[in-house]
């Protein structure tokens, strides 16, 4: 700014020094006493204040009951215009109620009560909007929305602090600050609260935050009790002085509270005379905030709690179908304790109504714990809807390179300020840190163009399973140093992903946690109730020689079965070649590959050897199969399976183990990619009239897919049996969308096979 | 001496004996562990009786108060001594917090709360008190909403005259109850003392 705007200062108290009693409506007067409200505004005018606030502070259809409060506000601004004032401000507050769930107002009900005042004051010709004396950060962001979406006028927004430096509510100026300034605020600041020189250190904290003009309004010294009067004491003198040191921490819209008079202003502008604005440099800044706190991304690691997230979670699943909300505010608790900073919310069940839950976990959480939410979710109005009741800026939790989930997702993170994150992911799953930064440097590229600021970009790598691919716990490391590095945005991963279907879980994942950290990561999102993290966390550097898991005992690599059971390529072709001078092809299936590959299923059923192992040996058996493969073989002319990734899902590692065991037992497999519509499964079926259909399906935003692509199925005529499986899945969902089996893993699916195909 | 007076009363409410060790342990670990989710703030304000009948009303503001046992309460009375106290919304969020985690600590906080309330608005309030029993008056203990038959939303004009939400953050619900939960908003009567 390049001059200090003025304020007026007290109404309130000026107009009970003309008579108006306690407990009476102050605002009342604009009907029965204009000529009074006048000449205050017009004492104001003539002391130099620029802006004049009408008196409709407490105008609220909440509070006055059986009152015309249109007529009360129109005439509030009318009166204000009147005084000659260059701007005249709609004057707004709290309901004097607190919301759900501290109380019991709705949010819904408050954004109609301020719907109706904003409408009446911008419609009455009120230049701006001041929403002031806020102890309710919810209730300062339902107003703020209420006047964004219905009026085209700047918001100013004031909290009011006590001496502990928080509001009533416990919120801090910095928590304040960084919310009001993410919803799109005009102003934000301080008002009433304490005297001027009291303010200094809330103003410090308001002044490095906030992204916007910082306006402070405060009282003329703490109210005192003189004779049964509740007075205050600062004089103009006091008050002014206080206020240069204020406008020097770089406020710029300065004016009054309770016990503030003309003289007051006139003082204020005079000590003020000759001093230009102070030009604030904030430094950009990666924040998620609950109501009363506030966290940084990007100052050292932060903890998100993962286990607010159904998936592979039983008794969560079980309990969020049943409504047991408290299950989850236990497990959030416990994170809290745990040294968690930020919570991830997923409630994702294809059982439950994720609109409603969503938001329903996401009020209680929040009154519960301190901790920032972050809303792990993927339906656009299940996200909306909790993004608007949430007090506080959240993280999203996520949006990829999609067009469809940029176009679904961007506008709730802008219009709600959250931080979000971006998912380096699109039509493809990137392999190499190559392919992760490009797509983080796509993402960053095309959020910020959608109006997204770069600061609130946070980008998540992508973890992907060491089991599939031992390369990939480095090339996602490898991704978040150069993101970090070159980028400069803030960074998260789903730490426990690297180690599906390995073994020693907790292990891996520390040891990947490690290597993560060292690469710079901001917020590993983890369980922080395992204990093999904390000494991580605190810095300890753990490696881990992971190629122990992919390099197998080769002393029993002896014959066919032993290369299989050893999982020893090498020798294999050679090894085929050699039987198949004795033994047809299909007798060196049925005697070689399938016992073996029995053998080591039964130990994977056990526990006893894990994912690396099993494909290793799908992998030796592939090798011998192709040798013994026919020009002519054709998989997908007469397959007896066909699988299919469903549409809107493009996770395929499980899908391609699960084809890699069925065409080591000799299956013939026709695999249709991953993200298909139904239409292509069903055209797929007509074509062929393969006996067994397998689909697969990571997220559970996904098995709606699958239920569509079954009732496309049926409805075609196919008398196919239809297999299901993925990460998500259980019996009971398999049930759910009328799958005819439940592929627990790749092992199960090639017993369905076996019963379907070869009865 | 406070928090002996405190754990005295919580034990009363927890229908504990007064020799009840176990349950003394328990309501002093309490106090002691969140003595830091407490902020009593308090406001206070003197208003001049104007009439005890048929309602009790007093010059510079609207509160009315209606009924027969604070009519008998302001029987010679020249002023009222109105107060509000809360001990703040965080002990709400503790409470409820515990509840999920530690029951039986939510249970005896949510006793100590009560009777630190009350004891604690009482020792502010005596300072008032005793200031104007100097000036030669006398003073009747705080008659609050809810008693005899003082209508709840009485609450409501005497929050609102005392500007308490503004003040101390407390807040009336529609229904005249008040929040945060540990609130406390009353009225002295002030009798002259006849020479």
């Amino acid at each position: 700014m390049k001059e200090f705007l003025f304020f007026d200062g007290a109404m309130g108290t000026m107009l009970q020094a003309h008579g108006l009693k306690a407990g009476a409506f102050p605002e009342t007067y604009n009907l029965t006493h204009p000529d009074v409200v006048l000449a205050i505004h017009k004492a104001y005018v003539a002391a130099g204040s620029d802006v004049v606030t009408a008196n409709t502070f407490g105008a609220n259809p909440f509070k006055m009951k059986g009152l015309d409060v249109k007529e009360i506000i129109t005439r509030g601004v009318e009166i204000a215009k009147a005084s000659g004032a260059k701007k005249v401000a709609l004057d707004v507050s709290s309901h004097g109620a607190l919301l759900e769930p501290n109380g019991t107002l709705s949010f819904d009900e408050a954004y109609e009560n301020y719907k109706f005042i904003m409408q009446t004051g911008e419609k009455a010709g009120a230049d701006l909007i001041l929403i002031e004396t806020m102890s309710d950060l919810l209730e300062t962001k339902c107003a703020l929305l209420a006047a964004k979406e219905n009026t085209s006028l700047p918001v100013f927004v004031t909290m009011t602090y006590m001496e502990d430096g928080r509001t009533f509510l416990g919120t801090d100026p910095v928590t304040a600050t960084v919310t009001l300034c993410a919803l799109g605020a005009d102003a934000v600041g301080v008002n009433c609260s304490l005297g001027a020189k009291d303010m200094l250190p809330v103003i410090r904290e308001i002044c490095a935050y906030a992204t916007c003009p910082v306006i402070v309004q405060p009282n003329a010294g703490l109210p005192k009790i003189k004779e049964g009067m509740t007075v205050y004491e600062d004089t103009p003198d006091i008050f002014s002085a206080a206020m240069k040191d204020i406008a020097s921490l770089g406020a710029t819209i300065l004016g009054g509270c309770c016990g503030t008079t003309p003289d007051h202003i006139r003082a204020l502008k005079a000590a003020l005379k000759g001093m230009m604005p102070v030009v604030r440099n904030v430094k950009p800044y990666t924040a998620a905030t609950s109501a009363t706190k506030t966290v940084f991304l990007g100052e050292g690691t932060k903890v998100i709690g993962e286990r607010l997230n159904p998936t592979g979670k039983k008794k969560l699943k079980a309990a969020l179908i049943a409504g047991d909300v408290d299950y989850l505010l236990h497990e959030a608790i416990d994170q809290e304790r745990a040294g968690a900073d930020i919570l991830d919310l997923n409630v994702g069940l294809p059982e439950i109504d994720e609109v409603q839950m969503l938001t329903r976990v996401m009020k209680e959480v929040s009154a519960t714990v301190t901790l920032p939410l972050q809303l792990d979710c993927s339906d656009p109005v299940a996200l909306e809807r909790a993004c608007r009741l949430y007090n506080g800026k959240p993280i999203i939790n996520s949006v990829n390179m999609k067009p469809s989930s940029l176009d679904a997702i961007v506008p709730i993170a802008k219009k709600y300020g959250a931080a979000l994150i971006g998912l380096c992911l699109g039509e493809t799953m990137p392999k190499t840190h190559e392919e992760r930064f490009d797509y983080a440097k796509r993402l960053v590229k095309e959020l910020t163009s959608r109006g997204i600021k770069k600061n609130d970009i946070i980008i998540d790598c992508l973890v992907l399973t060491i089991a599939t691919d031992e390369t990939q716990a480095e090339e996602t490391a490898l991704a978040v140093k150069q993101v970090t590095e070159e980028l400069g945005v803030c960074t998260v991963l789903g730490v426990s992903n690297v180690s599906f279907g390995m073994p020693d879980r907790l292990k891996i994942n520390a040891a990947f946690l490690s290597k993560c950290l060292h690469a710079g990561l901001s917020a590993p999102i983890l369980n922080p109730l395992v204990a093999e993290y904390a000494e991580v966390l605190k810095g300890k550097l753990l490696t881990l020689d992971t190629s122990a898991y992919f390099t197998f005992d080769k002393e029993g690599a002896v014959g066919i079965r032993g290369m299989v059971l050893c999982g020893a390529v090498g020798g294999v072709e050679d090894a085929v070649k050699e039987a198949l001078k004795t033994k047809t092809p299909l007798e060196i299936i049925n005697e070689e590959f399938i016992p073996a590959l029995d053998e080591i299923g039964v130990k994977f059923e056990k526990g006893e050897v894990f994912l690396p192992r099993l494909i290793a040996a799908a992998e030796v058996v592939k090798k011998g199969m192709d040798v013994m493969k026919k020009d002519g073989d054709d998989d997908a002319t007469r397959p007896d399976v066909i699988l299919a990734t469903v549409k809107g899902d493009i996770h395929d590692i499980g899908k391609n183990i699960v084809k890699m065991l069925l065409r080591s037992y000799g299956f013939k497999v026709l695999d249709l990619g991953k993200d298909v519509p139904e239409s292509a499964v069903v055209e797929a079926w007509k074509k062929t009239h393969a006996p067994l259909i397998g689909l697969s399906a990571l997220m559970t935003t996904t098995v709606p897919s699958m239920k569509a692509t079954i009732d496309a199925l049926k409805a075609a005529g196919s008398d196919a049996k239809v297999a299901v499986g993925g990460a998500v899945l259980t019996e009971e969902y398999a049930k759910t969308v009328g799958a005819d089996f439940y592929g627990k893993d790749a092992r199960a699916t090639v017993k369905i096979a076996e019963s379907v195909v070869r009865k | 001496m406070l928090d002996d007076l405190v754990i005295k009363d919580a034990l009363r409410y927890l229908g504990a004996k007064a020799e009840d060790e176990q349950a003394e342990a328990l309501l002093r670990k309490v106090l002691d562990d969140y003595r830091s989710v407490f902020s009593p703030r308090h406001v206070t304000a003197f208003f001049p009786v104007e009439s005890t009948s048929p309602v009790v009303t007093f010059s510079g503001t609207e509160i009315v108060l209606e009924g027969e046992s604070i009519r008998r309460h302001f029987s010679g009375a020249t002023e009222g001594l109105f107060s509000a106290f809360t001990l703040g919304i965080a002990f709400d969020k503790k409470v409820r917090e515990l509840s999920l985690v530690y029951p039986t600590e939510s249970v005896a906080l949510n006793a100590i709360g009560s009777a630190y309330a009350e004891r604690k608005a009482d020792e502010l309030l005596k300072e008032v008190r005793l200031k104007k029993e100097a000036e030669g008056f006398k003073t009747t203990f705080r008659f609050c909403p809810g008693y005899g038959d003082l209508p709840l939303k009485t609450n409501a004009m005497i929050a609102a005259a005392l500007n308490a939400g503004k003040r101390i953050g407390l807040t009336v619900t529609e229904d005249g109850l008040l929040l945060p939960v540990k609130s406390i908003v009353g009225v002295t009567a002030c009798l002259p003392v006849k020479e």
